[in-house]
């Protein structure tokens, strides 16, 4: 009888010793998805693009110019470049495509500069030179009523 | 006469630590911290990291949008597996040149940092 | 019996207190061996400036950046603290590397040190993170596009590179909501694994002994 008490304990405690192990890895990799799952935010929110009206004096009649825009989401001015080629009015994104600096305007060259690792662009935002591989975002542009309107999603 | 780790060892250790607070106060005093600008999305500003990330922002240079994270992520996490696996790398291929790769790594990092500090 | 005595039989130190005070030190070590003290030194420098700091700062998107200039500017000592926190985190990252090279030079990680050198790796990545996320917390010029930068790295991963931008940020942008958990990180979740860590090191270092010189 004592042996067979003997067996029951060793296949009871090795039994014990597998519960054990298993609780433990699985309530870490439970903590691991918790953490995951906590940390992603349940709804981020949507790019939609908004349109903002742009004063007449701030088009440029020929080249770039540089205007701020206030948005309701973002508590800061933002920047965006306007530019007139041929006529039409193109916006475009001050944020290299790269790692997400904002671009400068060179008048000199008439070249975008990101400040960061170097990345040129022309005025019409494709790339020139450096890192980065698309050109600047384009924002859509409205005109109703002669009047322009700039589409900003943030 | 053998050494001991107390008293012998500790005093030297202390000794160190009352240096280290002392350089640190020094440093403190002479470089105070400064308060940078505020967040401003309308002026030109040129974004530059600390001293020890300023060889990974080098480096991004030569990495185009689609491969940012082999020099951005996988080659810092390469280095530090290489560091991780150094106890069993060096019995396979000999701390020399166990030794060289690791210099490879530190003179990258060294003038990596110089030529991005000098900008 | 003084209290020390008394606090230590309590714990029942006594015994294995006089084991690790007793231990002999081998000979031959030179000044590069008090690299790895003097980085011990610079975090617990950087802790208590920290705790002090933790007490002014706000971590709030629009309070952040105020509360930094107080600190400066009413706070008594604010800006030595400030600076002492700046500095020491200086002194502990050069002296980790100058660390890792001497225990590198001296074969120090060779068996049964292996494990202890793989604690000082992590240690010495998850100091680096700390570096990252108290870059942000000053919610100025420089912090806000180290971070946009940095993070746009993670961002750049093909397929979940998204996703993991969405869980370091907080959202599509940095926010406020990336500031707040830079701060959770940088004062709560990467302190408290370094001091495991650190315990784990030291505890090793006593077991096994520092390496005899070659």
């Amino acid at each position: 009888m004592s042996i067979d008490n003997n067996f029951n304990e060793t296949t009871r405690r090795a039994f014990l010793k597998r519960v054990v192990k298993f609780l433990f890895s699985f309530s870490s990799i439970f903590l691991v998805i918790l953490g995951l799952i906590i940390f992603k935010p349940s709804n981020p929110r949507r790019k939609e693009y908004k349109f903002y009206y742009v004063s007449e004096d701030k088009i440029p009649r020929e080249g770039v110019k540089k205007i701020e825009i206030e948005t309701e989401n973002f508590h800061k001015p933002l920047k965006v470049f306007l530019v007139r080629t041929e006529g039409s009015i193109i916006a475009l994104s001050p944020v290299c495509t790269h790692l997400g600096c904002f671009v400068n305007y060179d008048r000199n060259s008439t070249e975008f500069i990101c400040p960061c690792h170097g990345g040129k662009y022309d005025i019409n935002g494709n790339v020139i030179a450096g890192p980065p591989k698309e050109p600047l975002l384009r924002l859509p542009v409205k005109i109703e009523n002669e009047k322009v309107y700039l589409g900003i999603k943030i | 006469m053998k050494k001991k780790f107390y008293p012998d060892y500790l005093i030297e250790i202390l000794f160190f630590a009352i240096l280290t607070f002392e350089v640190i106060l020094i440093l403190a005093f002479v470089f105070p911290p400064l308060i940078g600008r505020e967040i401003d999305f309308l002026a030109a500003y040129q974004p530059r990291p600390e001293w020890y990330y300023l060889w990974l922002f080098w480096v991004l240079r030569f990495f185009s949008t689609d491969t940012v994270f082999i020099g951005g992520l996988l080659l810092p996490l390469g280095i530090i597996a290489f560091l991780i696996f150094i106890p069993w790398l060096e019995k396979k291929i000999g701390w020399s040149l166990t030794a060289l790769i690791g210099l490879v790594f530190f003179l990258l990092f060294i003038i990596a940092t110089i030529i991005e500090a000098i900008q | 019996m003084n209290i020390i005595d008394w606090i230590l039989d309590r714990f029942r130190l006594k015994t294995l207190h006089r084991g690790i005070f007793d231990r002999d030190i081998p000979e031959g070590i030179n000044y590069f061996y008090c690299f790895g003290g003097i980085a011990f030194t610079a975090f617990l420098f950087c802790l208590v400036s920290g705790l002090f700091l933790s007490v002014h700062y706000v971590p709030s998107e629009k309070e952040a950046y105020q509360s930094i200039i107080k600190i400066h500017e009413e706070v008594y000592l604010g800006k030595l603290i400030r600076g002492i926190h700046k500095w020491s985190a200086n002194i502990l990252i050069v002296s980790i590397i100058i660390h890792s090279i001497r225990v590198f030079i001296t074969k120090s990680y060779r068996p049964p040190r292996e494990l202890n050198w793989i604690v000082g790796i992590i240690t010495f990545v998850i100091v680096m993170l700390e570096g990252f996320t108290g870059y942000l917390l000053p919610w100025d010029q420089k912090a806000y596009w180290a971070t946009v930068v940095g993070t746009n790295i993670a961002g750049s991963i093909p397929i979940i590179g998204e996703d993991i931008l969405l869980i370091i940020r907080g959202g599509y942008e940095v926010t406020g909501i990336t500031l707040t958990r830079f701060y959770s990180f940088h004062v709560l979740w990467f302190p408290l694994i370094i001091v495991l860590l650190l315990w784990a090191h030291f505890h090793m270092i006593k077991k096994l002994g520092i390496s005899k010189p070659l």
